[in-house]
């Protein structure tokens, strides 16, 4: 294979599908995210099922292939499920892909610190928090990367995280600790120059000592996106645009990296045209020439070459708390709980003002989950008790309970929740009712049956366009959804 | 917006009791008007909210909403 043979890539989102043909003369391959194959299955021991027919649609449009995994990180003390990883190798064979990568994050924790993290209860955060980033933590990182290299026959990379939190006198450099953890897995590096350029910004190390830091030669993708402002951290957020920064910063590490295959961009499909704007369009045409003039250049260090090295020093001792009471603490923090619940580390985790931020993006992920996989009830909520009424609704049910990992989860979720908050109010149950049926039925495949006291057709109507539903006729009606 | 109820669907809706009514997705979900509840979520029940970053879907089914004129604004407002 040669430098940058993958070229310039995109990363395919369900919503993306659409633009694809308005963009294939400057995309040259597509990152996919295996999930999006995967259906629900309601069974507890195989939870999804791959849609074979999906993969062979998607491998007729585009000649080259990567998979990247959103849902088992492996930057934590909890080993990806077997079934989970399994899946995802499976889905990267049928897709032929060329490079795998998941993220070295974290994103479940144990509910105590004082339990095996084998076999202690957890909770998911369903949102990607920083790992620990002492020698400890490498260990634990290696393991997980270690099971998908195992199920894998294809290369395998972890993706340089985003962190809001300040740096610690406790933890190795962000770029020592990545290298480290590659080195130790002999794995690949996902080079995401908008997660470490972010970091800078938000106080952590300089993007370009990181890079400094890193093995170059395992450096195999580079991610580029977009990002904005809030509350004076800079974030993640793959909004579109391409800050000039970044583009200086991807100008002078690109050349460096001997055994560069592709430079991927990601773009929720929300901003891909803004205010008549074709950022997308506009942002692969700005890759495609960082791409080329890279290509161009001379690459300064040797040829690629994955040599086991000796890794870094570790820290002169390991810090008294390890990867398991890390997350436990961190987590505990970031879906909303007290310090009081966080342990010795949690007090002290909870002065850092990141820990703020993380709290509005794990709630905005839950009300995003809810509201998507609930599209009826949020509307009559909306309608009933206003934007307000249902960020408190939203808040109230947050501090009750703990995020779903997925979107049909945290929907059901919020639906067994809210049967007993609004227990009087008949219009909102059966708003419930419908949601849930038409998720019953995407699961199943089939159409789910209800009853319900609204005529259904009036009923729903009147939700989508604003209206009360107080005089929508009653009875009993039987409904089939689907 | 309301989807409009063809003549049967109107009769059967007239019925008060022990009605059997058939929903379709699409119409329950009112795909063509409410534009960021994607048709892809029908498929992939989940992992948009998976990463890093802002998730957006709440802020713009909110200002979708409570806009009259229907219009999408905030995806704007919040990346630029």
């Amino acid at each position: 294979m040669s430098r940058l043979d993958l070229g310039v890539g995109l990363a395919l989102m369900p919503g993306l599908i659409d633009e694809l043909e308005r963009v294939a003369d400057l995309v040259d391959c597509l990152e996919v995210e295996p999930q999006t194959f995967w259906w629900e299955t309601g069974d507890p021991d195989a939870p999804f099922r791959l849609d074979r027919d999906d993969v062979v649609g998607l491998t007729h449009r585009v000649d080259a292939v990567l998979v990247h995994g959103v849902t088992s990180p492996i930057g934590g003390s909890r080993r990806p499920g077997p079934f989970m990883v399994q899946l995802f190798a499976e889905t990267a064979e049928l897709l032929g892909a060329r490079l795998a990568s998941e993220h070295l994050a974290f994103n479940e924790a144990c509910s105590d610190d004082h339990g095996s993290p084998a076999t202690a209860a957890t909770f998911s955060t369903a949102f990607f928090l920083p790992p620990r980033q002492t020698a400890s933590g490498v260990e634990v990182a290696a393991d997980a990367i270690h099971l998908f290299q195992a199920a894998l026959s294809t290369p395998f990379s972890i993706e340089t995280p985003v962190s809001y939190l300040r740096p610690r006198a406790d933890e190795m450099d962000d770029g020592a600790y990545v290298a480290a953890v590659a080195e130790r897995a002999d794995c690949g590096i996902l080079l995401d120059l908008h997660n470490i350029w972010a970091n800078q910004r938000n106080g952590r190390q300089n993007a370009r000592e990181y890079v400094d830091q890193l093995p170059l030669d395992r450096i195999w993708e580079v991610h580029l996106a977009g990002g904005f402002e809030r509350h004076g951290y800079w974030l993640d957020a793959h909004s579109g645009g391409l800050h000039p920064e970044l583009l200086a910063l991807a100008d002078d590490v690109l050349p460096r990296l001997p055994a560069l295959r592709a430079v991927v961009y990601e773009i929720l499909p929300e901003f891909v045209s803004q205010d008549g704007h074709d950022g997308l369009r506009c942002d692969l045409e700005a890759i495609q020439r960082l791409v080329a003039v890279s290509g161009r250049r001379r690459v300064a260090t040797p040829a690629p070459h994955i040599a086991p090295r000796t890794p870094p020093p570790a820290p002169n001792h390991e810090p008294r708390d390890g990867p398991d009471s890390w997350e436990q603490a961190l987590a505990t923090l970031s879906i909303g709980r007290s310090a009081d619940h966080a342990g010795q580390l949690g007090v002290e985790l909870a002065d850092d003002p990141g820990i703020e931020l993380l709290r509005e993006l794990v709630a905005a992920g839950r009300n995003g989950r809810v509201a998507s996989s609930l599209p009826l009830t949020t509307q009559l909520l909306l309608t009933s008790l206003g934007v307000d009424g249902v960020d408190d609704t939203f808040a109230d049910y947050a501090a009750a309970t703990e995020p779903a990992m997925w979107g049909s989860d945290e929907g059901r979720r919020f639906a067994a929740w809210a049967q007993q908050r609004f227990v009087d109010h008949p219009s909102i149950l059966a708003a419930l009712r419908f949601d849930i049926a038409a998720l019953d039925s995407v699961r199943t495949n089939h159409p789910a049956t209800i009853e319900v006291e609204f005529e259904p057709l009036t009923f729903i109507a009147s939700i989508h366009d604003g209206r009360s539903t107080d005089d929508v006729p009653t009875g009993r009606f039987r409904v089939t959804v689907g | 917006m309301a989807k409009k109820l063809d003549a049967d669907q109107q009769l059967r809706a007239a019925q008060p009791e022990e009605v059997t009514v058939h929903v379709p997705l699409e119409l329950l979900w009112d795909f063509d008007s409410l534009t960021t509840v994607k048709k892809d979520i029908l498929g992939r029940l989940g992992c948009l909210a998976c990463t890093s970053g802002f998730d957006i879907r709440w802020k713009g089914v909110r200002e979708f909403v409570v806009n009259p004129a229907l219009e999408v604004r905030q995806l704007n407002e919040l990346g630029r």
